[in-house]
């Protein structure tokens, strides 16, 4: 059970890690707005490291809170552009 | 609907779980009592084991049927041993009571307490004033108890006295005591003069004599019985050895030489525990397993003895004694593994003394301080309730306890768990799964009611501004960041006060997650200013639930870092309701950039 949930996770997570690197990538490409929409590329990217993280059991503290810091970045960024938009 | 399903569910599971928990942890508890009283008892019969052994070797068999002898030699050793002590109690005594004169204390009950002991069988103590001596010699005053008349009958004693009082010197030596009619005795006497004199400056000796012909030892012990007695003590971890023959003379022990020799009936021998369990053993005719107990006032930590008798063909030919340390109980009992964080086990005898202290509470006292619970009566009595067991503890909580009596000894080891303890394991686990229950309705209506805006937005396409709304799309950005830099360390504190001091928090988990609630509180704060409805709508929503995935996962976080990792399914809702709040932020961004 503990090993399908995993998997279960790890592939919930690829995927819509991959789902949302390819939105990211294609608006990039359609706008050709690339400092816009790379934030969502980078939070994907983060995800993908998790994944990663995950299937070779690398449990230090310190990796974890890079990719989630990244995430934290990331939003950050997102929430910048939005302001300087207005 | 996400408040009223996790609720429901909180107060259907904390009714009924609550008696389930309690039974589970007495079950386990009774599981964790078990398992040290069949370690205790696995271990006693280990010494069984290893008595039954000694009991039936040649070499113990050898050594009980050697024929005693007197022996001048060993003799000597224990009378110097003894009498050393009890010079060394006058010498302090004295020195306590510096402004005394000798009469007066000739005339103290305590100071003739001390020197009216027994040496060996019939050996005696006197003290005499030694400048005097000579003067009251002379005169025919009274001497060791005796008369001038009696000291003439042994020349050899008389010389040396002499010998001694002129040279100021100790006397040791053997002598043939002469009385009417009777054969003569071979005695040995050791008079020592004290350094210390009394208030009236008289300088004192203390006299001791005894009968060569009560110690009785093997004429000659083999270097391969006693290599094999030492290599028995060294590698079985025995405190001491000693082998009884049938009339009580200890006829070897490997630590206190001085008691090889001397005999256990002697009434000088009476109040020592060896003698008891000896005197027990002799009755009962089988091996006894004695109570802990302390000899000597010096000692620190108490021991157990254990006596077999040794028989050769059906011939009772002596006795072996054991004395082992409690170390090994006391890792036994001390084991806090599976005891949580308030449970404890401690080993109490029959007369309610503690043997082995609660290891939680260092200040009990071993053989002083008394536990009289429930617990420890019910012990006693046997009794052990089959479904649950809440009592009060030597402290008036209720706890789970449970008991095992130890077979063979009346040894009580109790075990107990605080109740509050176990009811607040589960108040968590049940406070978080009704945090789950909520999170899971909540995401059910948000997804429902976005649906339902949308769609609502897009076909009336009206702007509805309330006055609250005005209120945040007029908001400055400098409040809503102070505003949400408080809510999240005031969060951050209320989550800790569930656990444990806030210094032991997982901040490495905590800080990417708490920076995250602040950017996301902004963010959705800052959506009321957008044009766009429905990107408005979309990245509010998206922040909302990306929030609540937040906050739960500092819970989580807290949770993992205090007990034991969360259930993955959780961690599985969460990453879902994670990627679901990205998706709705990213639309709302694409929206509201109107690419």
């Amino acid at each position: 059970m503990t090993i399908f949930l995993n998997f279960l996770t790890i592939v919930i997570v690829l995927m819509s890690a991959i789902v949302l690197m390819w939105l990211a990538s294609l608006n990039i490409i359609r706008s050709k707005k690339m400092g816009i929409f790379l934030p969502f590329f980078t939070i994907s990217l983060s995800y993908c490291i998790n994944v990663a993280l995950n299937l070779y059991n690398i449990n230090d503290q310190r990796a974890w809170f890079m990719s989630e810091s990244l995430l934290a970045i990331c939003s950050l960024w997102i929430l910048i552009i939005l302001i300087k938009k207005r | 609907m996400g408040i009223l399903g996790g609720g429901l569910f909180w107060l259907i599971s904390c009714t009924f779980t609550k008696n389930q928990i309690l039974k589970k942890t007495y079950h386990q508890l009774i599981e964790v009592s078990d398992l040290k009283k069949n370690k205790i008892d696995s271990y006693f019969s280990i010494i069984d084991n290893e008595i039954k052994e000694l009991s039936n070797s040649d070499e113990t068999k050898y050594l009980l049927d050697e024929p005693l002898v007197s022996s001048e030699q060993i003799m000597k050793i224990n009378v110097d041993e003894e009498s050393n002590i009890i010079i060394k109690e006058i010498e302090n005594y004295i020195k306590r009571n510096p402004n005394r004169n000798f009469n007066e204390f000739k005339n103290d009950p305590v100071f003739q307490k001390i020197i009216t002991g027994i040496i060996g069988l019939d050996g005696y103590i006197s003290i005499e004033n030694y400048q005097q001596q000579v003067s009251s010699f002379n005169e025919g005053g009274t001497f060791f108890g005796k008369n001038y008349d009696d000291i003439k009958n042994s020349p050899e004693l008389y010389k040396l006295i002499i010998e001694g009082i002129k040279n100021n010197q100790d006397i040791y030596g053997f002598y043939n005591w002469n009385e009417k009619n009777k054969n003569p005795i071979r005695r040995y006497v050791r008079m020592a003069n004290l350094d210390v004199k009394t208030g009236d400056g008289v300088g004192l000796a203390v006299v001791v004599a005894a009968t060569v012909d009560s110690y009785k030892m093997i004429k000659e012990v083999s270097e391969l019985n006693l290599k094999f007695f030492e290599e028995n003590v060294n590698k079985k971890d025995f405190n001491n050895l000693f082998l009884i023959n049938p009339d009580g003379y200890v006829v070897y022990t490997n630590t206190i030489k001085e008691k090889v020799g001397s005999n256990l009936n002697w009434p000088v021998n009476q109040n020592w525990y060896l003698t008891k369990k000896f005197i027990e053993t002799k009755n009962k005719k089988e091996i006894i397993f004695s109570d802990a107990y302390i000899d000597y006032y010096s000692d620190l930590y108490p021991e157990f003895l254990v006596l077999s008798p040794v028989y050769d063909q059906n011939k009772l030919l002596g006795y072996v004694a054991l004395i082992k340390n409690m170390n090994v109980v006391f890792g036994i009992v001390e084991d806090k593994e599976s005891l949580a964080k308030t449970g404890e086990s401690y080993l109490v005898s029959q007369d309610q003394k503690i043997l082995v202290s609660p290891l939680r509470n260092s200040s009990f006292d071993m053989f002083v301080q008394t536990i009289d619970t429930d617990n420890i009566r019910n012990c006693f009595s046997g009794i052990k309730n089959p479904s649950i067991n809440i009592l009060l503890n030597y402290n008036n909580e209720r706890t789970i306890a449970t008991n095992s009596l130890i077979t063979g000894l009346p040894w009580c080891l109790a075990t107990e768990i605080k109740e509050t303890e176990v009811l607040d394991i589960s108040f968590n686990k049940e406070l978080f799964a009704s945090i789950i229950i909520f999170l899971l309705f909540s995401l059910i209506g948000v997804l429902v009611t976005i649906r339902n805006k949308i769609r609502l937005l897009e076909k009336e396409k009206i702007k509805k501004i309330s006055k609250i709304e005005n209120f945040f799309i007029k908001l400055k950005i400098g409040y809503v960041i102070l505003f949400s830099l408080i809510f999240t360390i005031g969060y951050f504190f209320f989550i800790i006060s569930f656990f444990n001091d806030w210094r032991k928090a997982a901040f490495y988990n905590d800080i990417p997650d708490l920076v995250m609630i602040m950017v996301l509180i902004n963010l959705f704060f800052n959506a009321f200013k957008f044009k766009d409805m429905v990107a408005k709508k979309l990245i509010q929503w998206g922040s909302i639930l990306f929030l609540f995935d937040k906050l739960t996962q500092v819970f989580f976080e807290e949770y993992n870092n205090n007990f034991e990792p969360f259930p993955l399914y959780f961690w599985l809702l969460l990453g879902t309701i994670e990627f679901v709040s990205l998706f709705l932020i990213f639309y709302g961004f694409k929206k509201e950039m109107k690419l």
